[in-house]
């Protein structure tokens, strides 16, 4: 499979490309991990967010490839894991310290909401994930939803956006978001 | 809450989004710096954001966490290919050096077999003619061995002689083996002066060189040379025995890993013969026709006229 044809596939939102690039590239990134301190588990985790980041890029039209695939997820994969091992000696200083954030309490706010996002329907869930996190536009978002028009998409996105707001209220008390 | 309205929740979409100019987001974060009200809806809707994100990198990285990555990728699988590259070369290289081995051997073992024919000297079949005496047929066999001369060949242990290996020896069928016993004639027998009378005139002066046992062996052999056929026996309850019995040297061992050697020194015209196996010397009496103890030589004069006898000829 070409490079283009992986970018054509990541922009109609075929999760197969992933894959395809998972199988592809794992040794090489397994190796450039394992090589630096890291586990074969760490490697998988920082590839998969190398892979995800270039699909969050190319759903929403914000990459411009200039190399080859292959180089550009070597390049994220160097920088995510350059940046976890300075997370990981920032903690280990942090907990000499005693002055860890508690971790948990951000993810317990964010299992609650992913709670809330389960009780909305398929479509909402659906249209928020594509706005939100594969950053389609309102015109794109209307072609993959299959709505008449990119006016469409924005109204209803605004209703499934509010009644999340609605559960996620019904759940939280508004200090629970204050820093 | 006063932050509900459409136009309000699109500047903060646009701000999280970091879709904003500079302009726009200094302005609008000192508007949240100001109120308190918008700050917390902005974190919350970033919360918020931020969840809807996170569930689909989950889903994603389930869908990748289940893709079946080739075993041959990973480290593990690496260290077997090499692994079964190594048996493969390993295997190959066997298969060569046999080869190798199959295309060569042949050749000595034809070599050594012609040289057992020729140079046989066989053995009286009086008992008495075992006892040092010249006989016609031990002088044409001595003619017939100095002209099939193969020193090296001659001085080693049948076995490993015949060939390198046990299936080499099989497939070449140079010994006839049959049970435990093994009959090898002379091609084992250490090769005497009597044997190669070109040396005869310069060996006596380094014979007279070896210090003297008290005995008074010399280190000299004398044109008559015993030449008995040698059976080997391997048999547990004689285990390191000998006898002589019609003609033949029968020595009772197991010489399966070591090289051992038959000496025939000359004591005043009497020769005497020594079997050289694994560093030590032991007496051979061609008068024990019963099977009788391997007596190791103790006398360190005769012991080192042995050794440098030995050493001379090998």
């Amino acid at each position: 499979m070409t490079d283009e044809k992986v970018v054509e596939l990541i922009k109609s939102g075929d999760e197969k490309a992933l894959e395809f690039l998972y199988r592809k590239n794992y040794r090489m990134v397994v190796k450039l991990i394992m090589r630096n301190s890291g586990t074969e588990d760490e490697a998988k985790d920082v590839f998969q967010d190398a892979l995800i980041v270039f699909w969050e890029k190319v759903r929403g039209n914000r990459l411009v490839l200039t190399s080859k695939i292959s180089t550009y997820l070597f390049s994220v994969a160097q920088n995510l894991w350059r940046k976890e091992l300075d997370r990981k000696l920032r903690n280990s200083g942090e907990m000499k310290e005693g002055v860890s954030l508690p971790e948990w309490e951000r993810q317990e706010k964010v299992e609650v909401i992913q709670k809330c996002l389960k009780s909305l329907s398929e479509t909402c869930r659906k249209i928020l994930t594509l706005y939100y996190f594969d950053q389609l536009s309102m015109v794109d978002l209307a072609k993959e939803m299959g709505f008449a028009n990119a006016d469409t998409a924005k109204t209803k996105k605004y209703k499934c956006k509010t009644e999340l707001d609605k559960l996620v209220k019904l759940n939280y008390r508004p200090s629970d978001f204050q820093d | 809450m006063k932050y509900t309205d459409d136009s309000i929740q699109q500047q903060i979409e646009t701000y999280l989004r970091q879709d904003m100019t500079d302009l726009d987001r200094s302005g609008f974060e000192r508007r949240m710096h100001d109120d308190a009200d918008l700050h917390e809806e902005v974190r919350r809707q970033e919360a918020l954001i931020g969840a809807i994100r996170q569930e689909r990198i989950l889903a994603l990285k389930s869908g990748l966490q289940n893709v079946n990555i080739s075993l041959w990728s990973t480290g593990l699988m690496e260290i077997a290919r090499i692994a079964a590259i190594s048996a493969g070369l390993g295997i190959a290289s066997l298969g060569a050096y046999y080869y190798y081995q199959q295309g060569k051997a042949p050749e000595p073992v034809k070599a050594a077999q012609q040289v057992q024919q020729k140079s046989v000297v066989p053995a009286p079949k009086v008992q008495s003619e075992i006892g040092f005496k010249k006989s016609g047929l031990a002088e044409s066999s001595v003619q017939n061995k100095v002209e099939e001369s193969h020193p090296d060949v001659l001085a080693l242990n049948p076995e490993p002689l015949v060939s390198g290996s046990k299936d080499l020896e099989r497939a070449a069928n140079t010994s006839a083996q049959s049970g435990t016993s093994k009959t090898v004639k002379n091609s084992f027998q250490p090769e005497t002066e009597a044997l190669e009378p070109g040396l005869k005139a310069a060996q006596p002066e380094t014979s007279r060189d070896l210090v003297q046992p008290e005995d008074g062996i010399s280190g000299m052999t004398s044109p008559e040379s015993i030449q008995p056929e040698v059976v080997i026996k391997r048999d547990n309850k004689d285990k390191f025995h000998y006898q002589f019995s019609e003609g033949k040297l029968v020595l009772y061992a197991d010489f399966n890993e070591k090289l051992y050697e038959v000496l025939e020194l000359n004591q005043h015209n009497e020769k005497r013969l020594y079997l050289a196996y694994d560093g030590h010397f032991f007496v051979l009496d061609p008068s024990k026709t019963e099977i009788s103890p391997l007596r190791e030589v103790k006398d360190q004069n005769l012991v080192q006229i042995l050794v440098a006898y030995q050493k001379r000829k090998n």
